[in-house]
């Protein structure tokens, strides 16, 4: 396997980042927007409606991407334990990154409330009015949003731990831009 | 009650106001005037901060303070739904108040200037009255900020303000409704 890259391919780091930066733009308005009564409400949950979807198809796109063009190894030397946590938990990241959204909009469609995004655009309600099943999705999105922001912090800090402390070169293969020569000695 | 009223010196207008206007027995013979100012599109593009009002076609009959403590509590219900399936339809005119600059559109506390440009834009009717505890209404969430294209929200700040309420409070009733006191008579 000598031939694989050992960097993600450029459209899948530049949508990672993209998608960091707006996962937690979604995260911080989420929170905002429910504890407001001013008239900026109206605005944060346009915005928090609009960039979820966006987000939704982004992360289809995304998931396309990693199935053409896969991900590059880690380090041999990386503990089993460790691969397999590293595994895991992205699968948990992208399995949020498409509930979240589904969530936040079967929610509104529970409640029969019309969903319009930025700029007019309707999206057609896929499920019945429900009192049973708006007050489940609400719960979902809400808990779901919480542990979501526990991951990616976790996940932060992992990269983090990466990048500084054992410096293996794993945090360069989702740089944007190479940082300095800390290519893992091969 | 008295410390909100303390509280919120605007309110003194409402109460006041309570005590003196004319009474009759029946929604159908009310006017209502809404507080909240919404700017409309006219079909140029011009944009115009509008109130709306729904004023009745049902010629009112006042009655007096003393004949209105006499009936139960829910008679205005029972009234309503009883005209309607006797009497037929009940209309009312929907008419636009268009504010000139300057007017406290920003304040639903506040009236505007007499004379103000009207402007008939609608009837409402009313064909059937639904119950609510059963009804199709009780699970949704009339959301004042929820507008057709042409309208949307002005710099009235309390559409926003009960959007937020509104939605909160939704949540936490459709959380509840296993609880809902529904209507005895089983539904067929
Ligand atoms: C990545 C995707 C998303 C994330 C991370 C996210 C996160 C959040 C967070 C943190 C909250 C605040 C929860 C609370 O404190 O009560 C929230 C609330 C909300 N979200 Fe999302 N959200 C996402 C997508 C969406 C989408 C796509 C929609 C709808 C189209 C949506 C609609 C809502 C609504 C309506 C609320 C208010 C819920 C209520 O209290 O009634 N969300 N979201
Ligand atoms: C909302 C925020 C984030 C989400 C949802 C997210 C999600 C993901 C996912 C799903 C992967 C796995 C890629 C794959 O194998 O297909 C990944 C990889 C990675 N992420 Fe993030 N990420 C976020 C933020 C961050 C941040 C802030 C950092 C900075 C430390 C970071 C650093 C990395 C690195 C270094 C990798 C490569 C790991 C490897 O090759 O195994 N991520 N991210």
């Amino acid at each position: 396997m000598t031939n694989e890259p050992h960097r993600f391919a450029l459209l899948q780091r530049l949508l990672h980042w993209l998608m960091a930066v707006g996962i937690f733009t979604m995260l911080f308005i989420g929170v905002g927007m429910v504890s407001t009564v001013t008239p900026k409400y109206l605005p944060l949950i346009l915005i928090h409606k609009t960039l979820g979807v966006a987000l939704l198809v982004l992360v289809l796109i995304r998931l396309a991407l990693r199935l053409y063009y896969g991900a590059p190894p880690l380090p041999a030397d990386l503990p089993r334990a460790t691969k397999f946590g590293a595994a895991l938990s992205h699968q948990a990241l992208y399995a949020l990154m498409i509930i979240m959204p589904l969530l936040g909009l079967g929610m509104l469609w529970a409640a029969a409330y019309p969903v319009v995004l930025y700029g007019g655009i309707q999206i057609p309600a896929l499920l019945p009015l429900s009192d049973g099943l708006h007050t489940l999705l609400w719960n979902a999105h809400f808990y779901l949003a919480f542990a979501f922001f526990a991951l990616v912090l976790l996940h932060l800090a992992a990269g983090m731990f990466h990048a500084l402390v054992r410096r293996d070169g794993i945090f360069e293969k989702m740089a944007l831009l190479p940082l300095q020569e800390t290519t893992p000695a091969e | 009650m008295k410390a909100f009223a303390r509280a919120n010196p605007e309110f003194a207008a409402f109460a006041s106001w309570a005590k003196t206007a004319p009474w009759t027995g029946s929604y159908a013979e009310e006017p209502y005037n809404g507080l909240n100012s919404f700017i409309f599109t006219n079909a140029s593009g011009a944009e115009h901060a509008v109130r709306w009002s729904l004023l009745p076609s049902a010629e009112p009959v006042p009655i007096s303070k003393a004949e209105l403590d006499e009936r139960g509590p829910d008679f205005l219900e029972q009234e309503i739904t009883e005209r309607v399936r006797t009497a037929g339809s009940q209309r009312w005119t929907m008419l636009i108040t268009v504010a000139d600059p300057g007017d406290p559109t920003a304040d639903p506390s506040k009236a505007w200037p007499q004379g103000r440009r009207t402007v008939q834009v609608g009837t409402l009717v009313v064909q059937r009255i639904e119950p609510e505890r059963d009804g199709p209404c009780r699970d949704i969430n009339f959301d004042p900020t929820v507008l057709p294209p042409g309208i949307r929200v002005s710099d009235d700040p309390f559409p926003a303000a009960r959007s937020s309420v509104y939605r909160k409070s939704y949540d936490l009733r459709t959380a509840e409704a296993e609880d809902y006191p529904r209507n005895e008579v089983v539904k067929p």
